[in-house]
């Protein structure tokens, strides 16, 4: 997969992350679709997750509540599109509020509301490739853009440039 | 759909004027330190009319400062929304990298049980 032929007529990028873990396929599936598993791991800052609704099934939903490290709630929602045990996950991710209703990024206003994301599962020698693709959904040329920017500030071109304007910025803090 | 006040929010001008490799360029040529639009349109193909436009678009999202002399318009990068714009993509990022560090050791710690029994 190549971004780089990307050009302004294609709307959007793709966003891509991915790991080996060494457990097989299994193992992974069930932690990664059991809400009490993936409430042990999925909270980056260990504060927790609790599900008020969990129906994993193509067409279902799941929503659910993270702690954040300063106490604060931050809602998600779910929509389940694909599952192909123990293969794959296509889901449509919003942030939400408490009562279920999606609203946007706590953090950036102009994210996309809507994250189309689908989580392939490979075996190989008993380890586990998980790949997550992000692309926005139903977005807004703003939404689009935002993205669209953030992914380039995440994958493309900046590895030096960035690790140089980091230490312009320290530079500049420091005066 | 709500109309919002264009705006409101400081970081939607700074991802966009972000999006653009250029413009990302010359931000990056002017993390070396404030030049002349000469100077800083030399390296690109490009007519320095064009180059004007970009600088247009950094300027009003506040990712760089030009001097006021007629003639001589040094641009400088200015850091401060360029700082936010990072570090809240780097969040996104980071998110996920340890959710994973977190689904490593879970992993690791069922399998140590899955032996003992």
């Amino acid at each position: 997969m190549n971004a780089d032929n990307t050009t302004a007529s294609q709307p959007s990028k793709d966003f891509v992350i991915s790991r080996v873990f060494d457990a097989p396929r299994n193992l992974v599936w069930k932690v990664w679709t059991e809400p009490e598993h993936v409430a042990r791991w999925m909270n980056p800052s260990g504060g927790g997750m609790s599900f008020t609704k969990m129906d994993f099934r193509a067409g279902g939903m799941s929503h659910y509540c993270m702690i954040t490290p300063d106490g604060g709630e931050m809602w998600g929602l779910c929509k389940y599109l694909e599952i192909e045990p123990p293969k794959k996950v296509v889901q449509i991710q919003s942030f939400a509020d408490a009562e279920g209703n999606i609203t946007s990024h706590p953090f950036a206003p102009t994210w996309p509301k809507h994250m189309l994301s689908t989580a392939t599962f490979t075996e190989k020698d008993g380890k586990t490739t998980i790949t997550i693709v992000w692309t926005p959904h139903h977005s807004t040329e703003e939404e689009i853009q935002t993205f669209n920017a953030a992914h380039a500030g995440m994958e493309q071109g900046w590895g030096g440039s960035l690790a140089q304007l980091e230490t312009y910025l320290k530079e500049v803090q420091s005066r | 759909m709500v109309k919002q006040a264009p705006h409101s929010d400081p970081l939607s001008p700074v991802f966009a004027a972000l999006a653009d490799p250029t413009r990302r360029a010359i931000l990056e040529k002017l993390s070396g330190g404030e030049m002349p639009v000469t100077e800083l349109a030399a390296p690109f193909n490009m007519s320095l009319p064009a180059i004007s436009k970009h600088l247009k678009v950094l300027e009003r999202a506040g990712l760089i400062t030009r001097g006021r002399e007629a003639q001589w318009r040094p641009c400088k990068l200015d850091a401060g929304p360029l700082k936010e714009a990072s570090d809240w993509v780097e969040h996104y990022r980071r998110f996920w990298e340890a959710s994973f560090d977190r689904l490593d050791d879970y992993l690791k710690e069922l399998q140590k049980k899955e032996k003992k029994k």
